[in-house]
């Protein structure tokens, strides 16, 4: 055994005996190489790059400068070679830095050529395995190469780090957006006249609802749908609406928060008596040339995004949960009309048998090999092919489900992405 | 802004997202920078050495497995001394 290599496992021993044990326990069929594609050496993990080949200390302090100048904790997940973790501890307010690693075998690889004998020995540094983690903790920072090559365990907490690492950049995106600042503005009038959705709060307690997505394992289900008790509820998003009344379910409520035109239009433009007596919730970022179109009640919303801070004042308590899907303030808005029970369908977060969307509707497609970004694994074990917005969306719904304990969720598919929280509905 | 100013605030804009796991911000902010970069290649096309071409289709099998931080590398250390470096003419911000 090497020098380095011997320091640095002593020193995991003595610290973290039963973490070790399960390190050195790891195998992989990871193709590690030590590099030297530059001045300085790196290991490759299936062809990535886990730090600079040419100034790893450069890159560590910009990965560092995520953590705020004084703050007393800090949370890594992916150490790299262990330059993140050493910047950090050279700052004296840093009085815990918590690393996570996200690939057990590439720390255990990285153990022989390099030396992480200084940062392992510091009594501030408390070592984790990504999988005995549940949340995310902040304020965080990231070696980012670790999170392109993270274990199946590490999965999920690295999607919640992507996510949280690409926030502010979103945020900014929709913020700087005239259109859709101008295309709120004008939707004035509505907002002073809709009904506003708290009315619907708490007016259903302890009800089962029916979520529908517009995923494609929803086709596999509508006559379950259709079948249902008297008394459980349909909520249904703005895109799966066409497919369910081809289907012959009608649901009791359409959400919708698409600011674009033509496509709302499109799946909302429903000419049906029945459909005169369904509410849309929607948020008032939708073109009001659909809200005028749709022929039932409309009850307005909105969620925590800056761009709804002017209409946030008007509608203070008409608050539904949003981080990017439609399905996001659909289950909100039952959860907070009194769900006790919260079915999904269609709710797939990913591409099962290479569909887009469910039969039927607007943009329903095979799945183009190129878009493929991705993967998550399904309720069967196996991975499924999904997109990066996906994955957030993903991560964001059971993130909500975590904070809702008293509410219990099924996923009626296992074809579609797991999602954590859930039970699967036996059919 | 020019463009050659637009472009070296992408390059930059890049380089610092790939590094910070911030992959969508800096994969837009790549496209921008190629866009910028295309035309000018084909005008020069007869200029650019074969170390070029390889700096080329290196950066782009990277982006394609997700090397992130190999293409930051690439575009700040190997680029700017290139002869397509040169195209750019691009200062970086530091």
């Amino acid at each position: 055994m090497t020098g380095i290599k011997s320091q640095n496992i002593q020193i995991l021993n003595e610290r973290w005996p039963d973490l070790w044990q399960t390190i050195s326990n790891t195998n992989s069929d990871l193709e590690i190489k030590l590099v030297q594609d530059g001045p300085q050496q790196t290991i490759t993990v299936n062809g990535i790059h886990l730090s600079s080949c040419f100034n790893r200390q450069k890159e560590a302090a910009l990965q560092a400068s995520l953590i705020p100048e004084y703050a007393s904790q800090a949370w890594v997940y992916g150490c790299g070679l262990g330059d993140l973790p050493r910047v950090l501890l050279q700052r004296k307010d840093i009085k815990n830095l918590n690393v996570v690693l996200l690939n057990k075998a590439m720390f255990l690889d990285s153990l022989v050529s390099f030396d992480h004998s200084d940062w392992l020995s510091d009594p501030r540094v408390h070592l984790h395995l990504a999988e005995t983690q549940d949340k995310l903790n902040a304020p965080l920072c990231s070696a980012a190469a670790c999170l392109q090559i993270a274990e199946t365990s590490a999965v999920r907490i690295r999607d919640m780090v992507l996510l949280e690492l690409a926030t502010p950049y979103l945020n900014k995106r929709i913020h700087e957006n005239e259109t859709l600042k101008r295309q709120i503005s004008e939707n004035k009038d509505f907002v002073n006249m809709d009904a506003r959705v708290a009315e619907l709060f708490d007016s259903k307690a302890k009800a089962t609802f029916y979520v529908i997505g517009a995923g494609p394992t929803l086709s596999e289900y509508f006559k379950y749908i259709n079948d249902r008790p008297k008394n459980v509820l349909v909520i249904a998003v703005d895109a799966a609406l066409k497919p369910l009344l081809n289907n012959g379910v009608l649901p009791d409520y359409v959400v919708s928060i698409d600011p674009t035109r033509d496509t709302v239009f499109a799946y909302l433009d429903i000419d049906s008596e029945k459909m005169a007596i369904a509410p849309l919730v929607y948020f008032p970022i939708v073109h009001g040339d659909v809200l005028q179109h749709w022929k039932g009640p409309r009850y307005i919303a909105c969620s925590d995004s800056p761009m709804y801070e002017e209409i946030a004042r008007i509608i203070p308590k008409s608050r539904l949960f949003s981080a990017g899907s439609v399905l996001h303030p659909a289950v909100d808005l039952a959860v907070k009309m009194g769900a006790q029970h919260v079915e999904l369908f269609g709710a797939d977060f990913s591409y099962p048998n290479g569909r887009t969307h469910v039969q039927g509707a607007l943009y329903s497609s095979n799945l183009d090999a190129k878009r493929v970004q991705t993967w998550v694994r399904n309720g069967n074990g196996e991975e499924v092919a999904s997109a990066p917005n996906l994955v957030g969306y993903l991560r964001d719904l059971e993130q909500y489900i975590a904070n809702h304990q008293d509410v219990s969720f099924h996923n009626s598919s296992r074809k579609a992405a797991e999602i954590l929280g859930t039970d699967y509905i036996e059919l | 802004m020019s463009d050659k100013k637009e472009c070296a605030d992408n390059l930059a804009e890049v380089i610092e997202s790939f590094r910070l796991g911030r992959e969508g911000q800096g994969s837009v902010a790549f496209t921008k920078v190629i866009a910028y970069l295309m035309p000018r290649l084909e005008q020069h096309m007869a200029e650019l050495t074969q170390a070029d071409v390889s700096l080329l289709n290196e950066m782009s099998a990277a982006q394609e497995r997700g090397d992130f931080l190999f293409v930051a590398d690439m575009l700040e250390y190997l680029l700017p001394t290139s002869t397509l470096g040169k195209l750019f003419d691009a200062q970086y911000s530091d």
